[in-house]
């Protein structure tokens, strides 16, 4: 299982990088830590004539804290994220979210942006990122511009990127004091892609929930946002039950199916309730 | 304390293969560098069934080896049971006019490395012509429009049946009859180390030689000089560090003959590395049993009568030397289990479909089998309102009844089955589930399930021939050999890939010789070197491999006591071997002592002492029926309401292996199994689409158990020793892969049945379980 | 470092705390291949080739990596330990436990395996069963059942800790 022939090039800078991806197009491909990347490469379901190297521009790597943003360097490793090496602007959900992807040697070398790039709706970034309200940086030789993690990711495994644009920084807003998180991430063993991840971020005002951004992940080819239970939380306190869950993602969700769709759906009721309760459960420990 | 007191049989004895394992220094198929090697790379069908209309290739990719290429070089692997009402088939080395899998080898390209390899693969083109594919073997036995082999009139290889007893009266008198189906999925075998093969001509020696990963090198080398008509002297095979078998390398492949062939015709080394994609689709499938058991039972819970027809799905082909009859009649010999049954009546039936063929794994057959009886048992306790514990205990054959043949003729030794459910029940805490499952709340329910089974082992030349395989696994063999200097080798004909057989065979010739076992060569793998072997499979390699060291090693301990009463005078039989050396009426001489006379200085040993020291010796089992190694599996699980996850809890092992060689190696077997066998309980599936394509074809959606999925186990043994082994020992490596599927099944099914969910199938996937309490239950829950 | 990109590259890297330099290897070229064909380390193996494995695993600049799906390319300057280069008490200690607590058995998981279990003992300070279990997560054994592997790096751990005495092994021979 070996790829096929690319052309790899080290850029020493994001502008290095960029002219890169101008000259190359679709030809190219990002390579930062490569654990989305190289698999894709290994079976041969990517053949790009160009891999740009980004792993070591200094630029990419460094975290700053930027008027209530922390802007996070696209080739930050996850491991960085879950030994707290770098500041947290969520008060723990980066660090959680950051913990439970794959295997610490895939964290070793997998990246934040990368994951972003690699757009699957069932890993951690996408959905951690939608839910927190981030916005990805993206710059390409001529022009830069920032993009919501909400649209970031637009299909399955597709991204908004133009094929000459780079992702430089994920900001994410630090989080209020009132506000607390709950993550929940569903797999049959350790390690494994989730089944379904919830996450939950919960903005309080006393005793009740002011507002709520809860999102899904593996549900569909793209995060999903749990609209109805965010309507449901606001004013109370109270976890949603899975049955209460499952009816308000009727909606949101495509009906239908067979027994495995029918399962998926009562799954991620289960996910995205454990993950409210998980954050209902922080406001008052 | 001598040193060898500690290496002797019983000893929980660190092993020898640890020193150059743990320093990355074994020698695995993939490490062998040879000059002027090239990689060979397969190019497979992508369809499951056509006709192969050509194969065409750019100039780019080079020489392109086709089935035209292989005739008159290499003949196709035909295995064949010996039932005259089994179909033969021949399985093509290379696809010739059909190919009936996804993964069968079309053609052969090379390339400098396997990349360059895989790029010249691409560049060739195989135009099919789609056939309507055979998938789901029910529908195979009724398909007679599209067959897998078009030269048969349906698609069944082979049907038995058997009616022992009487089953009308069994059913008269039965106070419950149960009937149910049952379904154990397809899974894959999944060793670490995938297979791959290196051939090459050794010019001096005037040998093909083959490097394979597999688990018996000497029965390849008698395979191949058929099918390459190459005289047997002049082929050599190797197994080198192997990484795991557990009998997906215990087949013969067609890429081994294959790359044998090519090897030849190409004139420098060739070497095959089977990625994992491969691995998965085309190593050897198994499991995929499919039941309908009927148990007939009297109101105290004895079993009056079971009826069983099983259903295997074999894949396209039949694989060498067990042929596809091979798991269905293992299945129904061994459904009544451990238990007195008399009234017995099956029918299988084997089908081809166009997937991965099926072939031996771990348990074998058994496992299946183990999950139909013994959920059986629990459906019966369950209607009767009994314990089904102690059903088990009620039914089983009791220690006063050994030798008990069973009504398929099996003939179980010795052992008290019943102690292994009491003991089980003991470890696992049986009552404290039972009080916690009184108080039952929340969104989890907790079950203990059991499992019990009895397993054939080191069966020889009688049970084998009695299966009707082209090759009878009758013997094993030793060469036990002092070398000058007085150092001990054993080079034997087993082979060993993870059963620490360097280390367990240098205690056995520890008890005899007194040398102590770090300091015993146990040499294996090479046809060249080693006496001939049958292979490492049956849980055979204890019993069989230990009493052919055991047996050489007395030998030689006469020998060596016969140079020693030449050297020191008197009679040789006033000579006694111990602690590595030899002592008489004129004294003692160690090991080196006498190996110099008898080698170096042999002008002093009589016309009747012969010089040098070996001895070969050739095991063939007193009693050739098989030791039977049996167990009962606990489990406890808590069953999660609201997604459907099981997680096992608690998992407890009573097994009874007879004499124990070395602990620490059982234990190890013991987890190791189970491990595999929470996989097929829980996770392992393969799936194929209608169309036949396989859908897990990677460690991405093949879900192995990790080290989170597998408890630490409570084990106890029973240390019933063997009336007729060597040492009283019973081959055990595969057993504890035949209960967890059952054991598993019955703990869920305590867990839910209140709430009327029984399991009777593999994988029990959350998906499984929770639609299985949603149709039940309903979304108003 | 050059802009253009190439379809073969050098590489030059410490291994084993020696520098290697290999020339003229086409850039598709994974850690492991470099490691394995054209380095002769074979003790490092391959198992899937898509980094779930952990078969693979090899130290890179100080941490556990897999090697199947890190590009030698993107290794240059890089410093690399394999099985054969695991030097130092945890690996002492690991090497005595895993052979005193039957932690391995065909031994292909095992060298990736000691390097993440060198990584585990080296970085966490509480070692219980679940946590062993969650940090194992990432190496594949077929063969154990992973409680002798489980043990082996609970007791390394604890050795390192200093909590326990070395206690006499049960059994003799070479470890």
């Amino acid at each position: 299982m070996k790829p096929g022939r690319f052309a790899y090039c080290l850029a020493g800078s994001v502008d290095e990088a960029l002219a890169l991806l101008a000259e190359h197009g679709d030809e190219a491909k990002v390579l930062a830590g490569g654990q989305s990347l190289v698999p894709l490469l290994n079976m041969r379901l990517a053949q790009p004539q160009v891999l740009v190297d980004i792993s070591k521009v200094e630029a990419l790597t460094t975290t700053s804290v930027d008027q209530g943003l922390v802007r996070y360097g696209a080739a930050t490793v996850h491991r960085r994220f879950e030994d707290g090496d770098v500041d947290d602007a969520t008060g723990g959900l980066l660090r959680a979210a950051a913990g439970g992807i794959g295997y610490r040697a895939i964290r070793n070398r997998g990246t934040v942006g990368g994951s972003l790039a690699h757009a699957d709706a069932s890993a951690e970034w996408p959905v951690v990122m939608a839910a927190s309200n981030a916005s990805v940086q993206v710059r390409s030789a001529s022009a830069q511009r920032a993009i919501s993690a909400r649209q970031f990711v637009t299909g399955f495994f597709s991204n908004a990127l133009d094929d000459d644009e780079l992702i430089t920084e994920v900001c994410v807003p630090q989080l209020p004091a009132d506000t607390t998180w709950g993550l929940h991430k569903f797999v049959r063993k350790l390690g494994e892609f989730s089944e379904s991840l919830g996450v939950a971020i919960l903005r309080w005002d006393g005793d009740v929930v002011s507002a709520a951004d809860i999102w899904l992940g593996a549900a569909r080819d793209v995060p999903v946002r749990a609209t109805p239970l965010e309507e449901r939380l606001v004013g109370t306190a109270q976890p949603i039950d899975v049955a209460e869950a499952e009816a308000a993602l009727a909606g949101v969700l495509p009906a239908g199916g067979d027994a495995e769709a029918r399962y998926r759906r009562h799954l991620h009721a289960v996910t995205l309730s454990r993950a409210v309760t998980d954050a209902i459960t922080r406001r008052t420990a | 304390m001598h040193a060898a007191d500690n290496g002797r049989v019983g000893a929980p004895r660190r092993r020898n293969e640890d020193r150059r394992h743990l320093r990355g220094q074994g020698q695995f198929l993939a490490d062998i560098r040879l000059q002027g090697m090239r990689d060979a790379v397969f190019v497979r069908s992508p369809v499951a069934h056509g006709r192969i209309v050509s194969v065409q290739a750019d100039e780019a990719a080079g020489r392109v080896w086709t089935a035209a290429d292989l005739d008159g070089v290499a003949l196709p692997i035909v295995a064949d049971a010996a039932n005259p009402a089994f179909r033969s088939s021949d399985y093509p080395i290379l696809a010739q006019d059909k190919v009936r899998f996804v993964g069968e080898p079309v053609a052969i390209v090379l390339g400098d490395d396997r990349a360059s390899a895989e790029d010249a693969a691409e560049l060739v083109d195989i135009d099919i012509d789609p056939l309507p594919v055979v998938v789901d073997p029910f529908s195979a036995l009724d398909d007679t429009t599209t067959r897998v082999h078009d030269h048969w009139p349906d698609n069944v290889f082979v049907e038995t049946s058997a009616d022992f007893g009487d089953m009308a009266a069994a059913a008269a008198g039965a106070a419950v009859s149960v009937t149910r189906k049952l379904r154990m999925g397809r899974q894959a075998g999944v060793p670490l180390e995938t297979r791959g093969c290196i051939a090459y001509l050794d010019r001096r020696l005037d040998q093909l030689v083959l490097y394979s990963s597999t688990q018996f090198p000497h029965v390849i080398r008698s395979a191949l000089a058929k099918l390459l008509r190459i005289e047997e002297r002049r082929l050599r095979v190797v197994a080198p560090d192997v990484g795991g078998g557990f009998g997906i390398k215990n087949n013969l492949y067609p890429e081994e003959v294959a790359i044998c062939a090519v090897a030849l015709q190409a004139g420098h080394p060739v070497r095959w590395i089977e990625d994992r994609w491969e691995n998965m689709v085309g190593s050897a499938q198994a499991r995929d049993h499919a039941y309908t058991m009927t148990v007939h039972a009297a109101a105290d819970g004895e079993i009056l009568g079971v009826d069983a027809d099983v259903l295997v799905d074999s894949g396209a082909y039949s694989v060498w030397p067990w042929t596809a009859a091979m798991e269905a009649g293992m299945s129904a010999g061994i459904i009544p289990g451990p238990y007195r049954i008399r009234n017995y009546r099956f029918r299988t039936r084997t089908v081809a479909t166009n997937k991965t063929p099926m072939g031996p794994y771990r348990g074998v057959a058994r496992p299946g089998a183990c999950f139909a009886i013994e959920r059986m048992v629990d459906e019966v306790a369950h209607e009767l309102g009994l314990e089904p514990k102690d059903v088990r205990i009620r039914n089983m054959i009791r220690p006063d009844e050994f030798p008990y043949t069973s009504v398929t003729g099996k003939i179980y030794d010795s052992g008290d089955y019943a102690a292994s459910v009491v003991t089980a029940a003991e470890l696992i805490d049986h009552d404290a589930v039972r009080a916690e499952q009184k108080s039952a709340a929340g969104r989890f329910r907790v079950g203990v399930g059991y499992a019990s089974y009895t397993e054939q082992t080191a069966h020889g030349a009688r049970e084998w021939a009695s299966r009707g395989l082209p090759v009878v696994f009758g013997f094993e063999s030793a060469t036990a050999v002092l070398d000058p200097s007085g150092g001990l080798t054993v080079r034997v004909g087993i082979q060993s890939h993870g059963q620490g057989l360097e280390t367990t065979l240098a205690q056995v010739a520890c008890e005899v010789l007194g040398v102590d076992p770090a300091k015993v060569s146990v040499v294996h793998g090479d046809t060249d070197t080693a006496p001939y072997g049958m292979g490492t499979f049956a849980s055979r390699s204890m019993v069989m491999a230990g009493g052919a060291t055991y047996h050489a090693c007395r030998l030689l301990a006469e020998r060596i006591a016969a140079v020693a009463a030449t050297i020191l005078g008197g009679e040789a039989t006033d000579y006694k071997v111990a602690d590595g050396k030899v002592a008489g009426p004129g004294g003692i001489l160690t090991f080196a002592e006498v190996a110099e006379v008898a080698y170096l200085q042999m002008q002093h040993l009589p016309r009747s002492v012969e010089p040098a020291l070996e001895v070969t010796y050739r095991y063939r089992p007193t009693v050739e029926t098989g030791t039977f190694s049996y167990s009962t599996h606990a489990a406890v699980v808590a069953v999660d309401l609201d997604t459907g996850s099981i997680r096992v809890r608690d998992y407890a092992v009573a097994e009874d292996c007879g004499t124990i060689v070395n602990p620490l190696i059982v234990d190890g077997q013991i987890h190791g199994g189970v491990a595999q066998g929470l996989g097929t309980a829980l996770l392992e599936q393969v799936v194929f689409d209608e169309h036949g394509q396989p859908q897990a074809t990677t460690f991405l959606d093949y879900l192995l158990p990790g080290a989170g999925e597998v408890p630490f186990l409570r084990i106890k043994h029973l240390e019933t020793p063997s009336p007729f082994t060597v040492l009283g020992m019973k081959g055990m490596g595969e057993g504890s892969a035949i209960a967890p599927p059952a054991a598993v099944a019955n703990a869920v099914t305590d867990a839910l049945r209140d709430l009327g969910v029984s399991m009777y199938s593999t994988p029990m996937t959350p998906e499984v379980v929770w639609s299985a309490l949603d149709a039940v239950t309903g979304p108003a829950r | 470092m050059t802009m253009a990109a190439a379809d073969v590259v050098d590489v030059s890297l410490r291994v084993n705390g020696t520098t290697r330099s290999v020339h003229g290897i086409p850039a598709r070229t994974n850690l492991a291949d470099l490691l394995r064909e054209h380095l002769g380390l074979t003790g490092t193996h391959l198992g899937c080739e898509h980094g779930v494995c952990g078969a693979c695993t090899v130290q890179l600049d100080g941490q556990p990596v897999r090697s199947c799906i890190q590009l030698a390319a993107a290794c240059d300057g890089a410093e690399v330990v394999t099985v054969e280069g695991l030097e130092g008490p945890a690996v002492d200690a690991l090497r005595e436990s895993f052979s005193a607590e039957h932690g391995l058995q065909c031994g292909f998981c095992t060298p990736g395996m000691l390097v993440s279990c060198h990584d585990i003992v080296t970085r966490c300070s509480d070692l219980d069963e679940d946590t062993a279990r969650e940090e194992l997560a990432g190496n594949l054994c077929r063969c154990t059942g992973y409680a002798g592997i489980v043990r082996a790096v609970m007791r390394a751990r604890e050795r390192l800790a200093g909590t326990t005495d070395v206690v006499a092994s049960s059994g003799g021979g070479s470890s």
